[in-house]
This record gives C-alpha cells, structure tokens and sequence, in this order.
C-alpha cells in the first residue's frame, strides 16, 4: 500500500511542474492549467494499470493532458484560433536579429495558433520530446509534424519580429470560428 | 543543398540534440559555411529559438499545486482502498450469514425486515433535516449558531474515537461544484462535547495545522463546546453550509 502511494507521490514530484507549464502553454492561462494538471494526474492514477511502457511514462502524461484540453476546447466550441491552412507557407528569409521575446506576445501568438501546430511548437521547444514523440502524441506521420512545426515556427517569428505586424503568406488573423475537429485526433 | 531546403531544415533543427540526420546535418552544415545568407539565416534562427525556448519554459508553477495533486492522489488511494476493503468485509459479512445459516445460529432471533429498512431509510431520504434534528435533541445540543450546516449534506451522525472516548460527530461532505464538477469532494466534521463528557474542554482553542482547521464554538446556555473541524481552502465552510439563492443562510 505505501510503496503504491509513494509511486503516486514520485509521480507527481517528477513531473507536474512539466505538465503544469505545458498546460499553461496550451490553455493560456493558470487557472485551466491547474485545473488540467489535476484532472490529468486523476486520470492518470484511475488508469495506471493501463500504462504499458513505464518508461514513458511522461509521455503518457502529457498525452491524458492534450486529450483533456481538446475535450474542453471541443465542448466550449469556441476557441478563436488561426486555421490550419491559414498558417502559411515557409515564407521569405527572417533576418538575424535576436529579438527580445515578449512573454506576453509569445503567448497570444500561441493561442492564436490552431491547437494542430500550437502542440508540436510547444513540445519542440521544451525539448523533452522527439519528433517521434511528438508524432506519436499527435497520431500523425513524422512528416506532417516536422512540416506543421517548420510553418509554425515561420509564424511565430513573423508575430515576434519586431515590427510585430508581418503575418506569413495566407495568414487569415480574422479570428475565424474553428473547432479543434479539423485534426481528427483521437480523445481518450 | 539549396537555400530553400536549408531554410527548412534550420526551422527542424534543434540546439539540444539534432534529428535531422547525420547525412542531412552535414549537407547543411556545409551549405551553411559557403551561403553567407542562409549562415546568417541559421545564426538568427539559432538565436531565435534559445530565446523562444526560454521564455516559453519560464512559467512559474503555482506554489500549493503539488500539495492539491498529492491530497488528490491520498483521496483517491483511499478511496481505492475503502473500495477493496467493502467487498473483503461484504464478502465475510456474506460468509458469517451463510455458515450461521447453516449452523442455525440465527434461530430464535427476531427477524430483520427488509421493508422496515427500506421504510426507515426513505423516511431519512426524505426529512434529511428531522435526522439532523433528532441526533441533535438526543445529545440536548443544537447547531451551533453562525453554522448551519446543510442537512443534505449529512453523510453519517453517529460517534467517533478520539483520544481512546467515543465522541458524537456529524460528518458533512462538500456541495458539488458546478463550475467545476471534477473538484474532489471534501468532509467537515462537528464534534459535540457536552460540559459533563468524557473531556475537560474549558480549555480547548482553535487550531490549525497545513490543510485542516478545527474551529472550537462553545454553547454557554447548554453548556456544550462544539468542535468543527474541515479542510482549510479559500471557501472554508461554505460549500457545507445550507444556502438561500446561492448565499450561505
């Protein structure tokens, strides 16, 4: 029994600050973050007998968490994103200027990224995941990950350049009404 | 390699551990050091992902969130276990009645009714508040003012050890919360001490440790000191408190 609790407890301690900050990352706020850390670590311990590879274990983690997070976006129908196919193509050369990353304006240029390239930004950048982790937590080809990332990176640094205006080619930053069903992904 | 190729292969390219492949990485690598360009362009996308990645793993975790996550994993564990502990004692319980059975032990004894069980239960389904009362009046006590706890919240009315004595105690789960329906239910308990019991409370205080506080509420007229003892949380007492449009009575 205690050797039981302890696991959860070693679980908790080894991951919750990661998941918390993903979850913060992809909802865009604390208190949805705290909300899908815990419900994330509930539905982790009620299936724990179902995780086949201990040793990927954060992966599965953060797999609950996403699926959680689409599951709520989902529901509320009315998460204001910038569509998969309004993300633009590689644009042009960027320039090698550093810029200095507004938090704040990092964060609202991820919220305004549909979730199916906003997921493998974040997971890229915390690089404790492989592109085929990454795929794997998506259900999609290596390929197409790698590709969404390429794009969304090249959005990401038009929004942060320092005129801040520049949108990749296509970029449609109306607001359109979308739902998350575009990706398909599976939820648990 | 083409510039184009080596831009999209530099947007791929991770500072911690590269994915590319070797074959991929030395061709850009070399295409790098011969295209001023694109080698400036791999320099700033460089520069551009060190501060993208900092900024985007600065999130400060909210200090009490590893205690809600380990209280969490202890309600559940002890939730599993009380699971498992039912069924081993419905699983005795079902063997005594079988072997007394067989044995005839239980001739002679008077017969439990089904429909008498049934009867008394619904009337308590029914008037949550008469048995709220009726445990109340037997124990010469009341609730204690300023804390009316809702009688649909009662959950059992019955005694409870503490320091070796039996000890009436009311224990009260937490109102469901709409707006978060996932939250994990919590208890409160209210101790009744009379003046003449098992313990000397004249000099009983409030205390409070990490996550629950017991609030001690003495009754003067009827010489009963109350102890109300639950989780500390930023509601406090109310999700176990009666209501009138949402507000506490």
């Amino acid at each position: 029994m205690g050797s039981a609790a302890g696991g959860l407890h070693a679980l908790i301690d080894a991951h919750y600050e990661a998941l918390y900050r993903y979850a913060y990352r992809l909802a865009g706020s604390s208190a949805d973050a705290e909300d899908l850390t815990q419900e994330a670590f509930g539905k982790a311990f009620t299936r724990m007998g179902q995780l086949r590879e201990p040793e990927r274990v954060k992966a599965w983690l953060f797999r609950i968490l996403r699926n959680l997070y689409l599951h709520k976006v989902r529901d509320e129908k009315r998460h204001r994103v910038v569509p998969l196919d309004a993300v633009g193509d590689l644009p042009g050369r960027e320039g090698a200027e550093t810029p200095d990353i507004d938090p704040a304006r990092l964060q609202q240029a991820l919220d305004e990224l549909d979730e199916g390239f906003r997921t493998p930004l974040i997971l890229f950048y915390f690089e404790e995941f492989s592109y085929r982790d990454i795929a794997e937590q998506m259900e999609l080809p290596i390929g197409t990950v790698m590709s969404r990332l390429a794009r969304a990176k090249g959005y990401l640094r038009a929004k942060l350049s320092p005129n801040g205006a520049a949108e990749p080619a296509g970029a449609d930053l109306n607001h359109t009404e979308t739902s998350n069903r575009r990706e398909g992904s599976q939820v648990t | 390699m083409h510039c184009r190729d080596a831009q999209f292969y530099l947007r791929l390219r991770r500072h911690a551990g590269d994915e590319l492949g070797a074959d991929v990485a030395t061709e850009l690598g070399r295409h790098l050091a011969t295209c001023p360009a694109c080698g400036a362009e791999g320099a700033g996308a460089a520069a551009f992902d060190r501060a993208v990645a900092t900024t985007l793993r600065a999130v400060p975790v909210p200090t009490g969130l590893r205690d809600k996550l380990l209280a969490q994993a202890s309600a559940l564990r002890g939730a599993a276990i009380r699971h498992k502990a039912y069924r081993v004692a419905a699983l005795a319980a079902s063997l005594l009645v079988g072997v007394g059975l067989a044995l005839g032990i239980f001739a002679g004894r008077p017969k439990l009714s089904g429909d008498s069980i049934v009867q008394i239960n619904d009337d308590r389904s029914q008037q949550p508040s008469a048995v709220l009362e009726q445990w109340l009046a037997g124990l010469n006590a009341e609730l204690p003012n300023g804390y009316h706890f809702d009688p649909e919240l009662l959950v059992s009315a019955g005694k409870e050890t503490l320091q070796g004595k039996d000890v009436p105690v009311a224990v009260f789960r937490s109102r469901p919360d709409p707006l978060n329906p996932a939250k994990p239910v919590e208890f409160a308990r209210l101790y009744v001490l009379p003046s003449g019991g098992p313990f000397d409370t004249r000099d009983l205080a409030s205390a409070g440790i990490s996550h629950h506080v017991a609030e001690v509420v003495r009754d003067e007229r009827r010489g009963t000191t109350y102890v109300i003892v639950y989780k500390n949380s930023p509601d406090g007492l109310k999700p176990f408190l009666a209501q009138r449009n949402g507000v506490p009575v």
